[in-house]
């Protein structure tokens, strides 16, 4: 290999290197798992009515604002943690069990640990989401209030049907596969 | 018989928030100012709590609240551990769940956090909400 050769593999490795070096690893990113698409239209629509609001004048918009800075984060952390455990229930609800489902386990897992954290969002949001109200009925803006109040309903759903469900499927999964990997 | 014993418990729980309801209001929720409590009402419960009777929202009427036991509205599904929590929602009982209701009923799906004494005048917005709550019958 003469010196020139030498120069040029030397770059192409270093090349090489560099680019490894500055793409990140598939292993470091949050794997974004698909959800219900039930869930995930309401999640848009939620974002959207919400959305709509803050461009409405004070006191709506920056009520509207507000609740959106807080649920949003929550709806984003609800993608990737919470849902994706429910596209199992089709094929759990007609008898099938696999251990390619076992992906679900530690998030059904993280999910019973951070449910303090969860209530504790949960009551911020009610908190925004009453602010809102408040803000509709003084604005005389049923839309603004009938949203707030509908998405209280919704966090209600979370922990009256997503959450507890989401613990089942884990329970069930652990049952019928064992812990092992 | 579980559904007999239920119903005596229920009984008891009733004759119980009754008694305690006769007693002379002399508890921090005592003078409590009924239309500033309905603004009270209005700022923090009217989002999921209907003052009227019968109907249901995102939560139960509190139409007829003071002196009657938990899970006693029909039609609406509590929570699991409301339904064990077997109280009566007596002045002072309600003065101590509002002000932090996770604490009174842990694992309540109530997600209101509550007007604790941290805040100053959550006291007598309690008080003043209670008044109002007590005009409900």
């Amino acid at each position: 290999m003469d010196r020139r050769t030498s120069l040029i593999a030397a770059s192409v490795f270093l090349g090489v290197v560099a680019t490894a070096a500055v793409a990140p690893r598939a292993a470091d990113e949050p794997q974004q798992r698909p959800i219900p698409q039930s869930e995930a239209f309401e999640h848009e629509e939620v974002i959207g009515k919400l959305t709509r609001l803050t461009q409405k004048p004070p006191p709506v918009g920056p009520a509207a604002q507000k609740a959106l800075d807080l649920i949003k984060p929550h709806l984003d952390h609800d993608r990737q943690v919470s849902l994706p455990p429910l596209t199992l229930l089709p094929l759990l609800a007609e008898g099938k069990v696999s251990p390619d489902m076992k992906w679900a386990l530690p998030l059904a897992d993280q999910i019973k640990a951070e449910q303090a954290q969860n209530t504790k969002e949960h009551q911020d949001m009610t908190a925004a989401l009453t602010a809102l109200f408040n803000a509709g009925e003084e604005a005389n803006d049923p839309e603004a209030s009938g949203i707030a109040r509908e998405c209280t309903g919704d966090l209600l759903n979370d922990d009256e049907v997503g959450e507890p469900t989401v613990l089942l499927i884990g329970e069930y999964l652990r049952a019928k596969l064992g812990n092992n990997p | 018989m579980p559904q007999a014993r239920y119903s005596a418990r229920r009984l008891l729980q009733v004759a119980a928030g009754a008694a305690l309801m006769s007693l002379p209001f002399t508890a921090a929720w005592a003078g409590g100012d009924p239309e500033a409590g309905k603004q009270v009402f209005k700022q923090n419960c009217s989002i999921c709590h209907s003052p009227l009777p019968g109907k249901v929202i995102v939560g139960p009427p509190l139409f007829g609240v003071v002196g009657r036991p938990t899970t006693s509205v029909p039609g609406y599904n509590y929570s699991p551990a409301n339904a064990a929590a077997h109280l009566v929602w007596t002045p002072a009982q309600l003065d101590k769940y509002i002000e932090n209701p996770q604490k009174i009923v842990p694992g309540t799906k109530m997600t209101f956090p509550g007007l604790p004494d941290s805040v100053a005048g959550n006291a007598e917005k309690r008080a003043n909400l209670i008044a109002y709550l007590s005009t409900l019958k």
